[in-house]
């Protein structure tokens, strides 16, 4: 049923040229490299020739073959052609995983011990995926020895070739799927193969070229013992239970080998060796008791070798494997229906969309009915048998089959494939590093798209703010006492008429708050006066003596920024008419006749003169600077003299005591060209006009 | 605005101190009593020891000066000030109030907005925040904390407009371009983001945490080499800072720069052997190089670090599945699920039935 790599190698061309030029390091069997050791010697040879013996006899020899070479091996591990024929048992037989050593050895003895050591390397390099070395040593081998080499083998190499280009690829996008081997209890060291889940999920069924008994010495054919059908369990925990081979009614002969099974699962197909190969099926009678195979169609089974059965289509279409003389390489994929009699008609070659020049086996349909699968050393497979999968497109014609890909297919041989019920996995049978020996079982775990894990990005992003809290906040500055500017006023006071000095009051004011600071009298010997006045206030200093007009300056230091001294003779006038004073310190809004409240001082100093002398009249007049029209100023300075006017007869002065007036600019005391001679201009007077 | 003045503190008293005595010419006017120049005295005492940072001995001068003239207001904001240095914040808000109640200025709320803040009574201030600024919007400090509030409030575009005030007022104020950085971060405008860091680098404020942020804008805006660039340079100020080494392992893991990766991830717990996500991460590389139990074994350690790792869980479950134990990775899945791990809903449907 099984179809192995084909390495059909002369091997009578290697034990031709077994005695050519050894190299240096190669130690032949020879006394003369073993001059005290002749009975050893001599066993060693005699196990040469036995192993050489058994080799001869084909891959099912092999196993014992190298029993015999690994004797003789550890007599002598240095000579190139033993290592080279070590390698080539195990790497034909159920040792893949072992012969590399062997074949390295060789070839670094003497890497022309025998064309075929190269070769082999090359070919144990790309069943292990080491597909750029695999690929130089084919190349090599195909340039030192292209005058030897038949027209098959070049073939070959190129196909190696291309395959380890393809097995570069896939090996290059893994798939995300979990391949795990079935374990000891189901797989042998000997070829397990032809997984068919049973719909139930629990149970499998698979052939093993397995011995019924370890010590059994019985070969039937080059590649060891024969093929039987094997089920298998799981137990309540899910592990698989020790296999067992099916009832005689299934393995009634040589070969047989359960290659499908119905969707009900009470019906089992099975390969028997009979006829070539046929495709025989059984029915379950009672559980665990299968009727005795039948013939499935001698319209399905010919004189050739027929295998593997799967249906779709409720059971009306199958699928199943042939190498009858219609194909287009060994064996090809077929189908055949229920004709309306209910026979299986004959069947037809998928045609060369699926089926290759080399061979297309293990057919398996999809519980979905659509998804055709199956394996073929041909399409772009990276080397020995590939697992494959097509359908039906909406033309009606099969599609370009695509390659499973890699982890699911290996460079070795990768074969069958049958899905359990929910899907999620499937069974396969394949010959990786890593087995318990020649082909084994393995689980195909789909867990859908690979996952992707998270990274912790930490953004920390520290807030400023809160380092800067303490940083942030504000104090206050020293106090600079040195800083303040004060500014001496100082004079003599004297009687404006007579000239002689007056003992007069000195008061000053808070214009702002209209706080008197200081109350005080001046020297009255000789009238001076002196008064320090500190900068950051406006001042309204006052002066005044007994029957005399009071004289009043405004003396705003607000934004004094230097120390000064100002000198200045203040002559009193007695209350008489036609006296007048100027009023310094009454403000006015500016713009507005709004008395405002730093004016208070002055206007209780005037109210208290008109309640002094009850009987003198007075006129109060307003004067302006030249900004702006005359008739403006005018009417300004009127409403200005009218509200001085009408605070004093709101505080009880008769108001035919007072006149006002508003002269705007028509009087100016100082120049109207400089600041400071308009604020001069700006003015409210007081004068008596009669007593 | 900082070094605002009271003018009333310097009230000027003008009182003869020399009366006329017959002989005397000159009158002379003093303005300021002996106790009130003693006070001021004692008062700048207390501005120089706390310019030494001895705010102790500074609220001694300024308790003196205040017992020379009990409402000396400067002392009394100024010794507000000396306790909110040394952290006695009670004491200085006492001193804050009185201050407001005999004068309130735009810099005296703003002081008080910040020992409220430090208090974490963030509505408070915000509040004193909002007062100072009222009075003064030209206060660009009012406006940095106003923003920084709601910032912490997660009010980002009410922080972004606010940072901008700040900015207005003082073109130079660094901090507010990081901070107003962040804020555009938080709204993924990136751009904006990473334009802030570089005028706040710009600014003379070079500082680790900047280019931190750089480079995790820069890298959201998909420039990874740009953000290798910010982590480089964050390394250059401080090699010592974790986090940086972590995020920069993260862009190498993009990179699929694993080794490189592994490299960053290793340093970044050699600094600090409690940072959980540095962990997950380098487990997430051991993933990736298919080292699954290693990987586990990361993870593990993250998830000792920080229970409530969800992302941990997760991560550990997918390398369980990968290491062939399917009911342990449900169990991970499930935790991560209740740790409010969206991702693993669909493992947990698809393989843990």
């Amino acid at each position: 049923m099984i179809m192995r790599k084909s390495n059909v190698i002369s091997y009578c061309f290697l034990f031709l040229i077994a005695s050519a030029s050894f190299a240096q390091e190669s130690i032949p069997f020879d006394k003369k490299d073993f001059p005290d050791q002749e009975k050893e010697l001599r066993a060693a040879k005699k196990n040469i020739r036995k192993g050489d013996r058994l080799f001869k006899k084909g891959y099912g020899y092999y196993p014992q073959a190298v029993e015999y070479y690994m004797e003789a091996q550890s007599f002598n591990p240095d000579n190139a052609l033993l290592n080279f024929k070590i390698g080539e048992c195990l790497f034909q037989t159920y040792g893949k995983d072992k012969a590399g050593q062997y074949l390295k050895r060789s070839f670094m003895l003497d890497s022309l011990v025998h064309p075929e050591v190269m070769l082999k390397l090359g070919k144990y390099y790309h069943f292990c995926g080491k597909f750029d070395t695999a690929i130089s040593l084919f190349k090599s081998y195909k340039q030192k020895y292209s005058d030897k080499i038949s027209s098959e083998t070049e073939i070959m190499l190129t196909k190696r070739i291309m395959e380890c280009k393809h097995g570069k690829q896939f090996y290059d996008a893994p798939l995300h799927v979990f391949i795990d081997n079935s374990g000891s209890v189901v797989n042998s060291k000997y070829d397990d193969y032809s997984p068919v889940a049973a719909p139930e999920g629990d149970t499998l069924y698979f052939t093993s070229r397995r011995p019924e008994d370890e010590k059994a010495n019985i070969r039937k054919d080059v590649y060891g013992f024969n093929e039987h059908g094997y089920k298998v369990a799981t137990n309540d925990s899910g592990n698989w239970m020790q296999p067992v081979k099916m009832g005689k009614s299934i393995n009634c002969e040589d070969h047989n080998g359960i290659i499908g099974i119905s969707e009900d699962g009470e019906t089992i197909y099975i390969y028997s060796s009979e006829n070539g190969g046929d495709i025989c099926y059984s029915e379950q009678k009672r559980k665990g008791k299968w009727s005795r195979p039948d013939n499935l169609s001698k319209r399905i089974n010919t004189k050739y070798h027929e295998a593997y059965a799967s249906f779709s289509d409720k059971g009306h279409k199958l699928f199943y494997v042939s190498d009858k003389p219609d194909t287009y390489g060994k064996h090809d994929i077929f189908d055949s229906r229920i004709d309306k009699k209910g026979k299986w008609k004959k069947g037809v070659n998928l045609g060369p969309v699926v089926n290759t020049v080399y061979d297309e086996t293990a057919v398996y349909m999809h519980p979905d009915g659509k998804t055709l699968y199956f394996s073929s050393t041909g399409h772009n497979s990276m080397g020995g048998y590939d697992i494959f999968k097509t359908h039906i497109d909406k033309t009606g014609e099969w599609c370009k089959p695509e390659n499973l890909g890699y982890p699911i297919n290996t460079p070795g041989d990768d074969l069958f494939i049958s899905f359990t019920e929910n899907g999620n996995k499937a069974y396969i049978a394949s010959e990786r590093l890593g087995g318990y020996g020649g082909q084994d079982i393995y689980e195909v775990t789909f867990p859908g798209e690979e996952k992707q894990v998270i990274n912790t990005v930490v953004m920390n992003q520290v807030n400023a703010y809160e380092q800067n809290l303490l940083q942030d906040a504000y104090s206050e500055p020293a106090a600079d006492i040195e800083k303040t500017f004060i500014t001496v006023m100082k004079g003599i006071i004297f009687d404006a008429n007579t000239k002689y000095p007056l003992h007069a009051s000195v008061i000053i004011t808070d214009n702002q708050t209209n706080e008197i600071l200081a109350d005080f009298k001046n020297d009255s010997a000789s009238g001076s006066y002196l008064v320090k006045l500190k900068s950051g206030k406006n001042y309204g200093l006052t002066i005044q003596a007994d029957g005399y007009l009071f004289y009043s300056e405004n003396i705003d230091l607000t934004e004094e920024t230097k120390a000064k001294s100002i000198e200045k003779n203040i002559g009193l006038r007695k209350v008489e008419k036609g006296m007048h004073i100027v009023l310094r310190n009454i403000f006015f809004d500016t713009d507005k006749a709004t008395l405002r409240d730093a004016s208070r001082a002055e206007l209780n100093r005037l109210f208290k003169i008109m309640q002094e002398y009850p009987n003198i009249r007075v006129e109060i007049s307003g004067h302006t600077d030249n900004v702006g029209s005359e008739e403006y100023n005018k009417k300004l300075s009127e409403r200005r003299a009218k509200a001085v006017v009408d605070y004093l007869v709101g505080k009880g002065i008769n108001k035919d005591r007072l006149e006002y007036i508003g002269l705007g600019f028509d009087q100016p005391i100082a120049t109207n060209q400089t600041e400071e001679g308009r604020q001069k201009n700006r003015r409210t007077e007081f004068k008596v006009i009669s007593d | 605005m900082k070094n605002l003045y009271f003018f009333s503190l310097i009230l000027i008293f003008v009182l003869s101190v020399q009366r006329s005595t017959g002989q005397v010419k000159d009158t002379v006017i003093a303005y300021s009593t002996s106790e009130e120049k003693i006070a001021v005295k004692l008062y700048n005492q207390g501005v120089d020891a706390m310019k030494n940072g001895d705010y102790t001995e500074a609220v001694r001068f300024f308790n003196q000066a205040l017992d020379n003239k009990d409402d000396f207001s400067k002392a009394i904001f100024n010794r507000g000030f000396a306790h909110y240095k040394q952290g006695n914040i009670e004491v200085a808000l006492q001193d804050y109030n009185k201050s407001i109640s005999a004068e309130p200025t735009a810099n005296k709320f703003y002081n008080r907005g910040l020992a409220k803040l430090v208090q974490d009574n963030i509505e408070d201030a915000f509040s004193d925040f909002q007062k100072a600024f009222n009075m003064d919007e030209t206060h660009a400090n009012a406006c940095y904390y106003m923003a920084s509030i709601n910032y912490e409030q997660k009010k980002y575009s009410e922080a972004i407009r606010n940072f901008t005030k700040a900015i207005e007022n003082d073109e130079n104020y660094a901090v507010a371009f990081y901070d107003r950085g962040n804020a555009y971060f938080e709204v993924n405008e990136f751009d904006k983001a990473i334009q802030d860091y570089e005028k706040a680098i710009a600014l003379g404020l070079p500082k680790a945490y900047i280019y931190l942020a750089l480079g995790l804008a820069k890298e959201k805006n998909g420039n990874i080499e740009g953000a290798i660039q910010a982590y480089n340079s964050a390394l250059k100020i401080d090699s010592s800072n974790a986090v940086v080494w972590n995020n920069r392992g993260i862009l190498y893991f993009k990179q699929d720069k694993y080794e490189k990766a592994l490299r960053d991830y290793n340093k970044s717990v050699s600094i600090d052997k409690n940072f959980a996500q540095a962990y997950n991460n380098k487990g997430n590389v051991f993933y990736k190089q298919k080292k699954y139990e290693k990987a586990v074994k990361c993870y593990d350690n993250a998830i000792k670090l920080k229970s409530d790792y969800g992302i941990a869980y997760m991560n550990r479950g997918i390398c369980k599945e990968m290491l062939r134990l399917p009911d342990e990775a449900c169990s991970d899945w499930e935790k991560a699920k209740s740790l409010g791990v969206e991702q693993v809903k669909t493992f947990i449907e698809t393989h843990c039935n």
